[in-house]
Protein backbone atom coordinates (compact mmCIF):
# COMPACT_ATOMS: atom_id res chain seq x y z
CA UNK A 1 0.00 0.00 0.00
CA UNK A 2 1.29 3.67 -0.68
CA UNK A 3 2.21 5.86 2.17
CA UNK A 4 -0.77 7.79 1.15
CA UNK A 5 -3.42 4.87 1.19
CA UNK A 6 -1.92 3.82 4.23
CA UNK A 7 -2.54 7.21 5.84
CA UNK A 8 -5.98 7.97 4.42
CA UNK A 9 -6.36 4.19 5.71
CA UNK A 10 -5.31 5.21 9.50
CA UNK A 11 -7.46 8.18 9.52
CA UNK A 12 -10.26 5.80 8.31
CA UNK A 13 -9.98 3.80 11.60
CA UNK A 14 -9.03 6.74 13.77
CA UNK A 15 -12.23 8.19 12.81
CA UNK A 16 -14.43 5.40 14.25
CA UNK A 17 -15.41 5.93 17.72
CA UNK A 18 -15.63 2.56 19.21
CA UNK A 19 -11.69 2.80 18.03
CA UNK A 20 -10.81 6.02 19.20
CA UNK A 21 -9.36 3.91 22.70
CA UNK A 22 -7.30 1.59 20.76
CA UNK A 23 -3.10 1.94 21.19
CA UNK A 24 -1.89 3.59 18.22
CA UNK A 25 -0.61 -0.01 17.02
CA UNK A 26 -4.05 -1.74 16.98
CA UNK A 27 -5.03 0.97 14.76
CA UNK A 28 -2.28 0.48 12.53
CA UNK A 29 -2.67 -3.08 12.07
CA UNK A 30 -6.35 -2.81 11.45
CA UNK A 31 -5.28 -0.07 8.57
CA UNK A 32 -2.89 -2.26 6.95
CA UNK A 33 -4.96 -4.81 6.63
CA UNK A 34 -8.12 -2.81 4.72
CA UNK A 35 -8.48 -1.76 1.37
CA UNK A 36 -10.30 1.11 -0.23
CA UNK A 37 -12.84 0.38 -2.40
CA UNK A 38 -15.69 2.69 -3.99
CA UNK A 39 -19.06 2.38 -4.66
CA UNK A 40 -21.83 4.67 -6.86
CA UNK A 41 -25.09 5.33 -5.43
CA UNK A 42 -27.37 2.89 -5.91
CA UNK A 43 -24.67 0.39 -6.08
CA UNK A 44 -24.95 -3.02 -4.40
CA UNK A 45 -22.00 -3.89 -1.99
CA UNK A 46 -22.73 -7.28 -1.26
CA UNK A 47 -25.79 -9.57 -0.97
CA UNK A 48 -27.32 -11.39 2.12
CA UNK A 49 -26.71 -15.05 2.07
CA UNK A 50 -22.84 -14.64 0.08
CA UNK A 51 -19.90 -16.06 1.65
CA UNK A 52 -18.62 -13.08 4.18
CA UNK A 53 -17.50 -9.98 2.47
CA UNK A 54 -15.30 -9.00 5.65
CA UNK A 55 -15.89 -6.04 8.23
CA UNK A 56 -16.23 -2.30 6.25
CA UNK A 57 -15.20 0.89 7.66
CA UNK A 58 -16.70 3.60 5.76
CA UNK A 59 -14.80 6.28 5.10
CA UNK A 60 -17.38 8.74 3.05
CA UNK A 61 -20.80 8.39 2.08
CA UNK A 62 -23.93 6.65 3.23
CA UNK A 63 -25.01 2.87 3.53
CA UNK A 64 -27.90 1.38 3.26
CA UNK A 65 -28.28 -2.53 5.38
CA UNK A 66 -31.53 -4.12 3.79
CA UNK A 67 -33.41 -7.55 3.67
CA UNK A 68 -35.54 -8.48 0.46
CA UNK A 69 -38.83 -10.97 0.75
CA UNK A 70 -39.46 -13.18 -1.85
CA UNK A 71 -41.63 -10.69 -2.89
CA UNK A 72 -39.20 -8.36 -3.72
CA UNK A 73 -40.65 -6.44 -0.57
CA UNK A 74 -37.14 -4.41 1.20
CA UNK A 75 -37.20 -3.66 5.18
CA UNK A 76 -34.50 -1.53 6.15
CA UNK A 77 -32.18 -2.73 8.98
CA UNK A 78 -30.12 0.30 9.09
CA UNK A 79 -28.87 3.72 7.66
CA UNK A 80 -24.89 3.90 8.46
CA UNK A 81 -22.16 6.81 7.61
CA UNK A 82 -18.83 7.55 7.76
CA UNK A 83 -17.09 6.82 10.88
CA UNK A 84 -19.57 3.63 11.15
CA UNK A 85 -18.51 -0.50 10.03
CA UNK A 86 -20.70 -2.82 9.20
CA UNK A 87 -21.15 -6.72 8.41
CA UNK A 88 -18.85 -7.77 11.90
CA UNK A 89 -21.18 -10.27 12.53
CA UNK A 90 -19.86 -12.74 9.71
CA UNK A 91 -16.79 -11.98 10.47
CA UNK A 92 -17.33 -13.60 14.08
CA UNK A 93 -19.48 -16.45 13.33
CA UNK A 94 -18.10 -17.10 10.55
CA UNK A 95 -21.12 -17.18 8.64
CA UNK A 96 -22.87 -15.39 5.17
CA UNK A 97 -23.56 -11.64 4.61
CA UNK A 98 -26.55 -11.59 7.60
CA UNK A 99 -27.92 -8.70 5.56
CA UNK A 100 -27.39 -7.12 1.73
CA UNK A 101 -25.95 -3.22 1.86
CA UNK A 102 -26.20 -0.82 -0.89
CA UNK A 103 -24.33 2.15 -1.31
CA UNK A 104 -27.36 5.01 -0.76
CA UNK A 105 -24.93 7.95 -1.47
CA UNK A 106 -21.30 7.60 -3.51
CA UNK A 107 -19.42 5.92 -0.79
CA UNK A 108 -15.92 5.06 -0.01
CA UNK A 109 -15.00 2.26 2.10
CA UNK A 110 -12.40 0.20 3.70
CA UNK A 111 -12.59 -3.97 3.80
CA UNK A 112 -10.51 -6.17 6.26
CA UNK A 113 -11.62 -9.61 4.96
CA UNK A 114 -13.15 -12.14 7.16
CA UNK A 115 -9.66 -14.00 8.24
CA UNK A 116 -7.43 -10.79 8.57
CA UNK A 117 -9.67 -9.61 10.88
CA UNK A 118 -10.02 -12.72 13.05
CA UNK A 119 -6.46 -12.70 13.24
CA UNK A 120 -6.38 -8.65 14.43
CA UNK A 121 -8.78 -9.54 17.04
CA UNK A 122 -6.48 -12.12 18.39
CA UNK A 123 -3.30 -10.68 18.50
CA UNK A 124 -5.20 -7.00 19.16
CA UNK A 125 -7.68 -7.87 22.26
CA UNK A 126 -8.86 -4.29 22.57
CA UNK A 127 -10.20 -4.52 19.42
CA UNK A 128 -12.32 -6.99 20.23
CA UNK A 129 -13.96 -5.10 23.37
CA UNK A 130 -14.35 -2.49 20.86
CA UNK A 131 -16.35 -4.35 18.54
CA UNK A 132 -17.96 -6.13 21.33
CA UNK A 133 -19.36 -2.94 22.47
CA UNK A 134 -20.56 -1.76 18.74
CA UNK A 135 -22.31 -5.53 18.18
CA UNK A 136 -24.13 -4.59 21.74
CA UNK A 137 -25.24 -1.43 20.75
CA UNK A 138 -26.44 -2.85 17.39
CA UNK A 139 -28.48 -5.66 19.60
CA UNK A 140 -30.09 -2.47 21.61
CA UNK A 141 -31.35 -0.97 17.57
CA UNK A 142 -32.60 -4.59 16.60
CA UNK A 143 -34.64 -5.17 19.98
CA UNK A 144 -36.18 -1.60 19.20
CA UNK A 145 -36.98 -2.19 16.08
CA UNK A 146 -38.21 -5.71 16.92
CA UNK A 147 -40.33 -3.50 19.48
CA UNK A 148 -41.84 -1.16 16.95
CA UNK A 149 -42.65 -3.92 14.06
CA UNK A 150 -44.47 -6.01 17.03
CA UNK A 151 -45.77 -3.98 19.08
CA UNK A 152 -46.72 -0.68 17.33
CA UNK A 153 -49.00 0.21 14.61
CA UNK A 154 -48.04 1.72 11.18
CA UNK A 155 -49.06 5.32 12.26
CA UNK A 156 -47.27 4.97 15.57
CA UNK A 157 -43.94 4.03 14.02
CA UNK A 158 -44.51 6.64 11.36
CA UNK A 159 -44.69 9.36 14.78
CA UNK A 160 -42.00 8.28 15.68
CA UNK A 161 -40.18 8.30 12.63
CA UNK A 162 -40.84 11.95 11.53
CA UNK A 163 -39.95 12.83 15.53
CA UNK A 164 -36.43 11.07 14.71
CA UNK A 165 -36.04 12.45 11.53
CA UNK A 166 -36.88 16.01 12.49
CA UNK A 167 -34.63 15.61 15.82
CA UNK A 168 -31.34 14.10 13.17
CA UNK A 169 -31.82 16.95 10.75
CA UNK A 170 -31.07 19.38 14.15
CA UNK A 171 -27.75 18.04 13.40
CA UNK A 172 -28.18 18.74 8.98
CA UNK A 173 -29.74 18.46 6.63
CA UNK A 174 -30.68 14.82 5.86
CA UNK A 175 -33.94 13.45 3.31
CA UNK A 176 -35.79 11.16 2.90
CA UNK A 177 -38.32 9.86 0.70
CA UNK A 178 -41.64 7.57 1.18
CA UNK A 179 -40.56 4.38 -0.18
CA UNK A 180 -37.07 4.63 2.34
CA UNK A 181 -39.34 5.56 5.37
CA UNK A 182 -42.03 2.49 4.10
CA UNK A 183 -38.80 0.53 3.76
CA UNK A 184 -37.96 1.33 7.28
CA UNK A 185 -41.27 0.71 8.87
CA UNK A 186 -41.75 -2.48 7.29
CA UNK A 187 -44.77 -1.43 4.89
CA UNK A 188 -45.67 0.07 1.73
CA UNK A 189 -45.45 3.73 0.20
CA UNK A 190 -49.04 3.94 -0.21
CA UNK A 191 -49.49 3.67 3.66
CA UNK A 192 -46.73 6.29 3.92
CA UNK A 193 -48.58 8.46 1.98
CA UNK A 194 -51.82 7.71 3.53
CA UNK A 195 -50.82 8.37 7.14
CA UNK A 196 -49.25 11.56 6.41
CA UNK A 197 -51.80 12.97 4.70
CA UNK A 198 -54.18 11.98 7.93
CA UNK A 199 -51.04 13.77 10.32
CA UNK A 200 -51.46 16.47 7.75
CA UNK A 201 -55.07 16.99 8.44
CA UNK A 202 -54.78 16.63 11.80
CA UNK A 203 -52.30 19.50 11.80
CA UNK A 204 -49.41 17.39 12.98
CA UNK A 205 -47.51 18.14 10.20
CA UNK A 206 -47.02 20.35 7.25
CA UNK A 207 -46.03 19.54 3.49
CA UNK A 208 -43.68 21.94 2.35
CA UNK A 209 -42.20 21.91 -1.20
CA UNK A 210 -39.05 19.71 0.17
CA UNK A 211 -40.06 19.79 3.75
CA UNK A 212 -42.18 17.78 6.12
CA UNK A 213 -42.69 20.76 8.91
CA UNK A 214 -43.36 19.15 12.40
CA UNK A 215 -45.64 21.54 13.66
CA UNK A 216 -46.96 19.53 16.87
CA UNK A 217 -44.61 17.87 18.24
CA UNK A 218 -46.35 16.56 21.37
CA UNK A 219 -49.21 15.42 19.30
CA UNK A 220 -47.11 13.24 17.38
CA UNK A 221 -45.29 11.78 20.18
CA UNK A 222 -48.59 10.76 21.53
CA UNK A 223 -48.92 9.39 18.10
CA UNK A 224 -45.85 7.36 18.24
CA UNK A 225 -46.79 6.28 22.27
CA UNK A 226 -43.41 7.91 23.36
CA UNK B 1 -19.35 12.25 -6.31
CA UNK B 2 -22.28 12.62 -8.64
CA UNK B 3 -24.95 15.26 -7.76
CA UNK B 4 -28.71 14.38 -7.25
CA UNK B 5 -30.58 16.83 -8.78
CA UNK B 6 -33.01 17.70 -5.39
CA UNK B 7 -35.44 20.26 -6.66
CA UNK B 8 -37.52 17.91 -8.84
CA UNK B 9 -39.25 14.34 -8.22
CA UNK B 10 -36.42 11.86 -9.00
CA UNK B 11 -37.75 9.35 -11.51
CA UNK B 12 -35.61 5.81 -11.50
CA UNK B 13 -35.30 4.66 -15.58
CA UNK B 14 -34.97 1.21 -14.87
CA UNK B 15 -38.34 1.07 -12.94
CA UNK B 16 -39.78 3.73 -15.46
CA UNK B 17 -42.06 1.33 -18.21
CA UNK B 18 -43.33 4.61 -20.20
CA UNK B 19 -46.56 4.41 -19.62
CA UNK B 20 -47.03 8.15 -19.64
CA UNK B 21 -49.48 7.85 -16.54
CA UNK B 22 -47.41 10.40 -14.70
CA UNK B 23 -47.57 12.99 -17.99
CA UNK B 24 -51.34 13.16 -18.05
CA UNK B 25 -51.87 13.32 -14.16
CA UNK B 26 -49.32 16.37 -14.01
CA UNK B 27 -50.81 19.71 -12.97
CA UNK B 28 -48.32 21.73 -14.42
CA UNK B 29 -47.63 19.60 -17.49
CA UNK B 30 -43.57 19.37 -16.33
CA UNK B 31 -43.60 15.99 -17.34
CA UNK B 32 -43.06 14.43 -20.55
CA UNK B 33 -42.17 10.95 -22.27
CA UNK B 34 -38.50 11.45 -23.78
CA UNK B 35 -36.75 7.69 -25.52
CA UNK B 36 -39.84 6.02 -24.02
CA UNK B 37 -39.32 7.13 -20.29
CA UNK B 38 -40.48 9.86 -17.89
CA UNK B 39 -38.64 12.85 -17.92
CA UNK B 40 -39.38 16.15 -16.12
CA UNK B 41 -39.02 18.21 -19.09
CA UNK B 42 -39.98 21.60 -17.51
CA UNK B 43 -38.69 20.86 -14.09
CA UNK B 44 -39.23 24.73 -13.47
CA UNK B 45 -42.59 24.63 -13.52
CA UNK B 46 -43.05 21.80 -11.27
CA UNK B 47 -45.05 22.00 -8.38
CA UNK B 48 -43.62 19.13 -6.28
CA UNK B 49 -47.27 18.16 -5.51
CA UNK B 50 -47.55 14.06 -5.18
CA UNK B 51 -49.66 13.76 -8.47
CA UNK B 52 -47.09 11.61 -10.23
CA UNK B 53 -45.65 9.77 -7.49
CA UNK B 54 -49.10 8.51 -6.81
CA UNK B 55 -50.46 7.67 -10.11
CA UNK B 56 -46.86 5.71 -10.95
CA UNK B 57 -47.69 1.99 -11.23
CA UNK B 58 -44.28 0.69 -10.71
CA UNK B 59 -43.17 3.16 -7.78
CA UNK B 60 -40.64 4.92 -10.34
CA UNK B 61 -41.48 7.95 -8.83
CA UNK B 62 -39.92 9.46 -5.36
CA UNK B 63 -39.99 12.80 -3.75
CA UNK B 64 -37.28 13.24 -0.81
CA UNK B 65 -38.61 15.42 1.92
CA UNK B 66 -36.24 17.39 4.50
CA UNK B 67 -38.17 16.46 7.83
CA UNK B 68 -37.90 19.94 10.49
CA UNK B 69 -39.70 21.10 13.88
CA UNK B 70 -41.79 24.20 13.11
CA UNK B 71 -40.33 26.79 15.53
CA UNK B 72 -41.26 26.54 18.65
CA UNK B 73 -42.42 23.12 18.17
Amino acid sequence: MSAKRSLDALEVVRSVPYFAHLAAASMEAVAGKATRRQYSRGEVIFLEGDPCAGLHVIQEGRIKLYKVSLEGREQIIRLLGPGEFFNEVAVFDRGSNPVSAMAALDTTVWVVDCGAMLDLVGTHPALGVAIIENLASRSRHLLSLVEDLSLRTVSARLAKLLLAQAQASRGGSQRITQQEMAAQLGTVREMVGRVLRTFEDDGLIRFERHRIVVLDREGLEKEAMI
Amino acid sequence: MDTVDLSTPSIDDELCTGCGDCVAVCPAEALALRDERATIVHPEDCWYCDDCEEMCPVGAISRSFEITFADGA
